[in-house]
């Protein structure tokens, strides 16, 4: 019982002390703690160890003079204390619930009800309802790094595509099966996002801080057609009605201009790549037509002639 | 019972305590259902706190002062423990992946209760920790969600009209929902489908409209398999490109790739349903060999054949008079 005393003494004591201690202060404020120097300075720096692992910000400081300088150790109430977020029971319990349908995989799933623990406890209501499992999501190894460097406000540096980036990250966003991260590319001086897995090897961490996080941010988007460096062309593709619904849950923001009768629909595009245009409209086979404008529709009518073996064909 | 380490009991401690403070009087049993501990962990807790927890010089004004009367619980002590740790960053991230992933979507979250949590909980963990992490297990119409999700629940049949993409194909069926679940993206109905009298997988997305039935059905104790090989007997297809088309490998499972040496690949990949190949050949363009390479066929009809038939299509609704 000596260890659980001291690490529970330990806590309250660098919580509630004005002035950080130092170990000798400590062995004589905490008791438990053995007569042997040796034996105490093994302990201490154990407990110091275990209380960090659980979180426990203890923090290590420079005192004395300058002939006579030591280590002294506080802990910082703002960094130690959860802030109430002052949840209704069955926002509580709608958050336990969420926890137990959706897994990171790879991640200690004791971690969420730690968490839960926390934040108010488990409830009866939690545990109502569906507890089966409704989705998993893949953990990048890169991704608690790049979560924390969020938080905290630091650049991260990582090899992409045989480049060296430099990003201030702002958001980490899972879509359609893969994490993306969207930042600030320093190199290129623009809003950039990264696929997770195509990060090369470890992501280097900077200091806290270093810039302002945006005040409004948006995510990836997936619409390759957008992401060109050619002049804005619209185009206007007709769904039929057997596609419109699947096309546009894959995409709820694409601007919807015509809806007919029989339930096809007409969308609005900006493109910038053409050829990524044509690749799309490909994928939707003979069930969508590219409507205009003239040029793009001709585009992609001399792909498909070219194709059909009558490219040469009177 | 399984032995609990100091450090776990030390966890477990400091987030029971400020609950109890904030708490005063809550029973014994409460606070057991509530931090999934046992009776007797939980009083060997509070004993321990009460006879060894406090500050120096341990006199009694300095020690906790804990009470169980009646079943309730009552704790006094200096305001060092008066609130929880914070949460770890693996707790903060799980916690929020989960939440935002299910969050404001209709299909799971109907009163937008969790919409509510998932911003405490961001306002809590510091300023924009809410906007850092956005996960969308897949898109889905909500209502088509909802309605697939109660289904399952209540146990009824569902009749879908599901549009096949590997085949191209759409159809109407009746279904025996079995589970919804999210990998990968995307949303995925597990059912007995009755017209294909099988286990079928189908993507929630594709279901363009879903009815509930008035029929119920027993879900058998255990599904073939969570995740029923849909493929028919799959043909390998060959491929050879420019290395442009390198992209293929890295889309779609492959079984070899090989850099020819020439500026070209040699890509070898398992196609189980005609029209999804269309959809690759037609995007790689004419720069390409593909081969069945379990008949040794150039597929290059197949090719021409789609994109005639594409072709057909803007031919039937050109305007103007070219065509006439």
């Amino acid at each position: 019982m000596a260890k659980l005393d001291r690490l529970l003494n330990l806590t309250a004591a660098l919580l509630e002390t004005r002035v950080p201690m130092t170990a000798e202060e400590i062995r004589e404020r905490v008791p438990g703690y053995s007569d042997s120097d040796e034996a105490f300075h093994r302990s201490f720096e154990r407990d110091k160890d275990d209380l960090r692992e659980l979180g426990v910000p203890i923090e290590t400081v420079s005192v004395g003079h300058h002939e006579q300088i030591r280590s002294a150790y506080t802990i910082d109430r703002d960094r130690y204390e959860l802030p109430d977020p002052g949840f209704e029971p069955d926002e509580l319990a709608a958050l336990q619930l969420a926890a137990a349908a959706v897994q990171l995989e790879g991640l200690d799933p004791d971690d969420a009800d730690d968490a839960l623990r926390k934040l108010g406890g488990l409830t009866p209501a939690g545990t109502t309802g569906s507890t089966a499992q409704l989705g998993e999501v893949p953990t990048p190894t890169s991704l608690l790094d790049l979560f924390v460097a969020i938080l905290e406000r630091r650049e991260v540096r990582f090899g992409y595509g045989d480049l060296e980036r430099t990003v201030q990250p702002h958001r980490l966003q899972f879509e359609r099966g893969r994490w993306y991260l969207t930042g600030h590319d320093l190199v290129r001086a623009d809003r950039r996002s990264f696929r997770l897995d195509r990060i090369d090897g470890a992501v280097s961490v900077g200091e806290p801080d270093a810039f302002e996080a945006p005040q409004a941010v948006s995510g990836v988007r997936l619409r390759p057609w957008e992401l060109g460096e050619g002049e804005a062309v619209r185009a206007d593709l007709l769904l039929d009605a057997d596609i419109a619904r699947s096309v546009l849950n894959e995409d709820p923001g694409l601007e919807v201009i015509e809806r007919r009768d029989d339930a096809a629909v007409v969308v609005r595009l900006t493109v910038r790549n053409r050829d990524a245009l044509r690749n799309f409209v490909l994928t939707l086979l003979d069930r969508a037509e590219l409507l205009g404008p003239p040029e793009l529709r001709d585009d992609l009518l001399e792909w498909l002639r070219s194709m059909a073996g009558t490219g040469t064909a009177p | 019972m399984s032995r609990v380490t100091a450090t776990e009991r030390v966890q477990r401690i400091l987030a029971v305590l400020p609950w109890i403070l904030q708490h005063q009087g809550a029973t014994v049993e409460e606070i057991c259902r509530r931090f999934g501990v046992g009776r007797k962990e939980l009083i060997d807790d509070l004993e321990f706190v009460f006879y060894y927890v406090g500050l120096h010089p341990f006199t009694p004004d300095m020690l906790a002062e804990v009470t169980i009367d009646d079943d309730r619980v009552t704790v006094h002590l200096g305001d060092y423990f008066r609130r929880p740790l914070r949460l770890s960053h693996q707790e903060a991230l799980g916690l929020l992946a989960a939440g935002r992933a299910l969050a404001a979507r209709p299909g799971t979250d109907p009163d937008g209760t969790l919409q509510r949590a998932v911003a405490k909980l961001g306002a809590a963990l510091g300023e924009g920790a809410a906007d850092a992490v956005e996960v969308a297990l897949g898109e889905a119409d909500p209502e088509v969600l909802a309605t697939t999700r109660r289904a399952v629940a209540d146990r009824l049949q569902l009749t879908i009209d599901y549009y096949s993409y590997g085949r191209d194909e759409p159809t109407t069926r009746t279904v025996d929902p079995y589970q919804v679940v999210a990998r990968q993206g995307h949303w995925y109905l597990l059912a007995w489908c009755h017209r294909a009298e099988g286990e079928r997988l189908f993507r929630v997305d594709r279901i363009r409209a879903a009815r509930l039935e008035h029929t119920g059905f027993t879900p058998p104790a255990a599904t073939t398999s969570a995740w029923p090989d849909l493929s028919e007997s799959p043909r390998t297809v060959e491929i050879v490109a420019p290395s442009s088309a390198a992209w293929v490998a890295t889309t779609y499972p492959c079984d070899e790739v090989t850099e020819l040496g020439d500026g070209r690949v040699r890509i070898v990949l398992p196609v189980t349903a005609t029209p999804w190949l269309e959809r690759l050949l037609l995007r790689l363009g004419t720069d390409v060999d593909a081969t069945d390479l379990g008949t040794g066929e150039p597929l290059a009809p197949v090719t021409a054949a789609a994109a005639q038939r594409i072709l057909a299509r803007y031919d039937r609704d050109a305007p103007g008079p070219a065509h006439l």
